[in-house]
């Protein structure tokens, strides 16, 4: 099974006035057609950088990305339009991802008129298909944006991003702003479609339980860097890096029988400008010692198919 | 959430015909009254302009010794002036010069203002430092003062006078456009666009101006107003318009001589430039309440 | 024997009259607070929760806002009918309310510590040092170095803007806290070091608390009993036991089927079809009716009452038991 979206070292940094900010930094990971690789982290995590460079909605700093095979990193004008058809992306808001004065009929034909090769009489029937497609009754078609509320907001996102029959797509916190019943309606369209088109998706998400749901694998992000991956099911049963365990036990869950040794982490987030030599993470780690604040762990294999970059990975997990 | 349940009658192929934006607009302008007195009022000014040929019973220059200084009456309903000029028919005549100065000016300074302003804003960083530091300094003088230079400069005359303007008050505009645009570059609609691999000039054109559309209709009306005042500021001190036209600002640097005897020479244009201002500035604050917070609900 | 109540809202309804129409907010809700406990409001977007704290708090805009009817009693006293300077001295001092986003909560052109100290003199009269004083204890209770008592608020990230908003509500040691959605734009890892703390305080000193969310995961962790509003109603409510264990009300289950879950396997989600129905044209019958699987005729022909299924223990449905 040939991996469709691929990364290897991939850097994206930010000049600003106090220094070089790594949003990203020397992230690799592959994801096979079909399924769906969940990033999870916390704000300034870089996940949100991560799926946009990806896009080239910003220019990468440094590394490579593979689209089925080929290397996309310098795409000149003409190829990055023809990724656009096949790499699209969700957003996170669903008011401000649509343009307010512009009908739901209009959002949802932009791109077939712009990528597509329709025709003009083609468009409505188009658009029609899409909508049902996604779950949008036909007679929003000339509502506006803020006539409609977040879940059927999110759909006209979904729709847009559809249009051009994509087979990958960028997932960014598509569900996060939707309540709770929407969203589980929000997240099942996903994996029917998934399921129906053979889609790849990135789902990126600050919400652990939601990114159980949907993904195959997972990677954990802490400002910038990829610190854990592996399978969603390895990911959940035996977390190894101690932010992923501190994460998964701050998770509340909805069930008063469940008894939680929560690992509460002290301080808050170190900045991702001009950072430090050594772990990112040591500054909160319950488990840190000066050889962690010294030097910076490398990413290793510690179980099949499970990566970790944690100097005593070994000694915290050993029962 | 309310809007697309009602009249579920209107659907034509299973879409609802939903009503336009600027239907939405109009229905939330009726209901402010002061906005509605002021497009009544500056609909008033407007159409009678236009129509001055056929309400003006007289000419704008026609004089009449015999008939100098007459205070208001039935056949001079404004009076007449030190030329025995029918002061009614001037008003009339004069308002199509202030308020083709006003709009012609207000496109000028739109159309330069939109450009730069646009530009300064969707590309950010050096461009629009440079840009903004140039009108910056421009905009360091008083629009009067920029007016009168570049009036003296050009010569007198309808024309220059526009022209003027246009260009004395084309940095603020630029400000106006830009500030909103900085606002909605960030908007996620824009990143989506650029996902279906729009090009920047359609970015801007179907994206960005639309949404900008709003605060710009709102500066243009009073725009407009200020420019009309401009005007007269600029005739009053023998610049912009020239005589025998009846531009009211000329009407009133001309008849400021007679104020203590002959009120009625600089007061009837003086309310002419006051309604006409104010009748846009009630305008622009109507539209502005009409356009902005509600869209975005 | 002591009053245990603290809070009593009875037939609490709240109405806006807009150009459009009339919206529904909240309709005849009860709700009992008692001492020393934590109520969880859970409800999703205009469901009118943060109605019903603005009602609480007398902060309901008037207009368009207009309580309609009922009573809120405040150890003994109906605060719907005080005058409106008597209100004013009760807010911040009995009442306290933490709202959602602590981005804009503070005043960016003071320092902290100073925002707190206006709390302690406006209500508890104290001079300026001994406000002072005192601020400087309350930010270390929630475990801020007193040394930034001269910061401003940009200069702390969310989670300790969020740390210094509960400061300033307990500032007066309220009777009882209402927080709205006190963590929903926190992160994770931070939401639990400020409900920890929050557990803690709330302990410390016996304060009731309101607590609005719609994650039923920290209403797990937070609270003893729980009241689920839809559509301005309350539909269930009960103790933590009631809600989690015998979960009566059908909208109650949907939510709990909407939820993944970090633990164990997740079979398909059960989202519960459809949306809220709007404020402005509510259903005849049962509010929850149109989206509900259980729904039959008698569902939709006129208001369902409470029905009480154990002590303590109310639902709206007739189909519970």
């Amino acid at each position: 099974m040939a991996s469709l979206v691929q990364v290897k070292n991939l850097k994206k940094y930010f000049e600003t006035p106090s220094g070089l900010l790594h949003a990203v930094d020397n992230v690799s990971f592959s994801i096979e057609a079909g399924e769906t690789l969940g990033v999870v982290g916390e704000s300034g995590c870089g996940k949100s950088t991560l799926g946009r460079v990806i896009l080239h909605l910003l220019e990468s700093t440094g590394g490579n990305i593979f689209f089925d095979g080929e290397d996309i990193t310098k795409a000149d004008r003409e190829k990055r339009s023809e990724l656009r058809r096949e790499m699209q992306i969700i957003f996170q808001d669903p008011f401000s991802s649509l343009n307010p004065r512009m009908r739901v009929s209009q959002t949802i034909a932009e791109p077939l008129k712009n990528l597509g090769n329709y025709k003009k009489e083609e468009l409505p029937d188009k658009v029609d298909e899409l909508m049902e497609t996604v779950g949008l009754a036909k007679r929003f078609a000339n509502s506006y944006p803020h006539e409609l509320d977040g879940g059927r907001r999110q759909r006209i996102g979904i729709a847009r991003a559809l249009s051009m029959t994509p087979r990958f797509i960028v997932c960014d916190e598509p569900v996060s702003a939707l309540d709770v019943s929407i969203q589980a309606q929000i997240l099942n369209l996903m994996l029917d479609l998934q399921q129906q088109r053979g889609l790849t998706y990135i789902f990126i998400t600050h919400d652990l339980s939601v990114v159980k749901y949907i993904s195959n694998h997972i990677v954990v992000m802490y400002l910038g860097q990829l610190i854990e991956k592996s399978t969603s099911r390895e990911l959940f049963e035996h977390p190894l890096h101690p932010y992923t365990k501190a994460l998964l036990s701050a998770v509340p869950v909805a069930d008063i029988h469940h008894k939680k040794k929560r690992i509460l982490l002290t301080g808050e987030l170190t900045s991702p400008i001009n950072p430090k030599p050594g772990c990112r993470f040591a500054a909160r780690c319950p488990y840190a010692t000066d050889h962690c604040k010294k030097e910076e762990p490398m990413l290793e294999e510690i179980m099949p198919g499970h990566v970790v970059s944690c100097h005593y990975v070994r000694e915290i997990n050993h029962k | 959430m309310r809007k697309q349940d009602e009249n579920p009658a209107k659907t034509i192929n299973g879409k609802e015909k939903r009503k336009s934006q600027f239907y939405e607009i109009w229905r939330r302008m009726r209901k402010n009254r002061m906005a509605m007195i002021g497009l009544i009022i500056i609909l008033l000014l407007f159409l009678s302009a236009v129509f001055a040929g056929f309400l003006a019973p007289y000419g704008i220059d026609d004089q009449n010794t015999k008939e100098r200084f007459l205070g208001p009456s039935l056949q001079h309903l404004f009076g007449t002036d030190q030329y025995g000029r029918d002061i009614f028919s001037r008003v009339l005549y004069g308002g199509r010069i202030s308020l083709t100065i006003g709009l012609v000016s207000t496109s000028i300074s739109g159309f330069f203002g939109i450009i730069l302003g646009s530009i300064a804003g969707y590309y950010g960083g050096r461009l629009d430092n440079v840009i903004m530091r140039i009108l910056d300094v421009f905009m360091s003088l008083p629009t009067m003062l920029t007016a009168i230079v570049v009036s003296a400069v050009l010569g007198p005359g309808i024309g220059n006078c526009m022209l003027a303007l246009g260009i004395a008050t084309t940095p603020r505009f630029a400000r106006v456009v830009r500030g909103p645009i900085l606002q909605i570059r960030n908007q996620e609609y824009i990143e989506a666009a650029h996902a279906i691999d729009l090009s920047t000039p359609q970015i801007i054109w179907k994206h960005i101006l639309p949404n900008v559309l709003a605060p710009i209709i709102v500066q243009a009306t009073l725009y407009i107003a200020g420019a009309v005042i401009a005007a007269a500021g600029l005739s009053f001190v023998g610049l912009g318009v020239q005589p025998p036209s009846s531009e009211w600002g000329a009407m009133l640097s001309a008849g400021r001589a007679y104020i203590r005897d002959c009120w009625w020479i600089v007061t009837f244009p003086g309310i002419a430039i006051l309604l006409t201002c104010f009748s846009l500035n009630v305008l622009g604050d109507g539209l502005r309440d009409a356009l902005d917070p509600r869209l975005k609900n | 024997m002591e009053n245990k109540e603290l809070l009593n809202i009875k037939d609490l309804s709240i109405q806006y009259q807009t150009d459009d129409g009339i919206c529904y907010a909240v309709n005849k809700i009860n709700l009992i607070v008692k001492r020393g406990e934590t109520v969880g409001l859970v409800g999703e977007t205009g469901a009118g929760k943060t109605t019903v704290a603005l009602g609480i708090m007398g902060l309901v805009p008037d207009p368009p806002g207009k309580v309609m009817e009922g009573s809120i009693t405040l150890a003994g006293e109906d605060l719907l009918k005080v005058s409106d300077a008597k209100m004013r001295s009760i807010r911040g001092k009995k009442i306290s309310m933490i709202f959602q986003d602590p981005m804009t909560a503070l005043n960016p052109i003071d320092k902290v510590g100073d925002q707190i100290q206006e709390v302690l003199r406006l209500h508890n009269h104290l001079s300026k040092t001994d406000a002072a004083q005192k601020a400087c204890e309350l930010l270390e209770l929630v475990g801020i170095s007193a040394e930034r008592y001269g910061d401003y608020p940009h200069q702390f990230s969310g989670g300790m803007k969020q740390r210094i908003v509960i400061a300033i509500a307990l500032a007066c040691d309220p009777e009882l806290l209402i927080a709205d959605e006190p963590t929903t734009a926190l992160d994770v890892t931070i939401q639990a070091q400020v409900l920890d703390m929050m557990n803690e305080l709330k302990n410390k000193f016996n304060t009731s608390m309101i607590l609005i969310t719609h994650d039923l995961g920290v209403v797990a962790e937070m609270c003893e009993r729980v009241a689920i509003i839809y559509a301005g109603e309350i539909v269930e409510s009960g103790t933590v036991k009631h809600i989690y264990d015998e979960t009566a009300h059908p909208y109650t289950k949907g939510l709990f089927g909407s939820l993944p879950s970090v633990a164990g396997d997740q079979p398909r989600l059960t989202p519960i079809p459809g949306l809220m129905p709007d404020p402005m044209d509510l259903p005849v019958g049962c509010k929850f009716a149109p989206r509900c699987s259980m729904a039959a005729d008698e569902c939709r022909k006129e208001a369902v009452p409470l029905k009480e299924l154990g002590p303590g223990h109310v639902c709206r449905c007739i189909h519970a038991e």
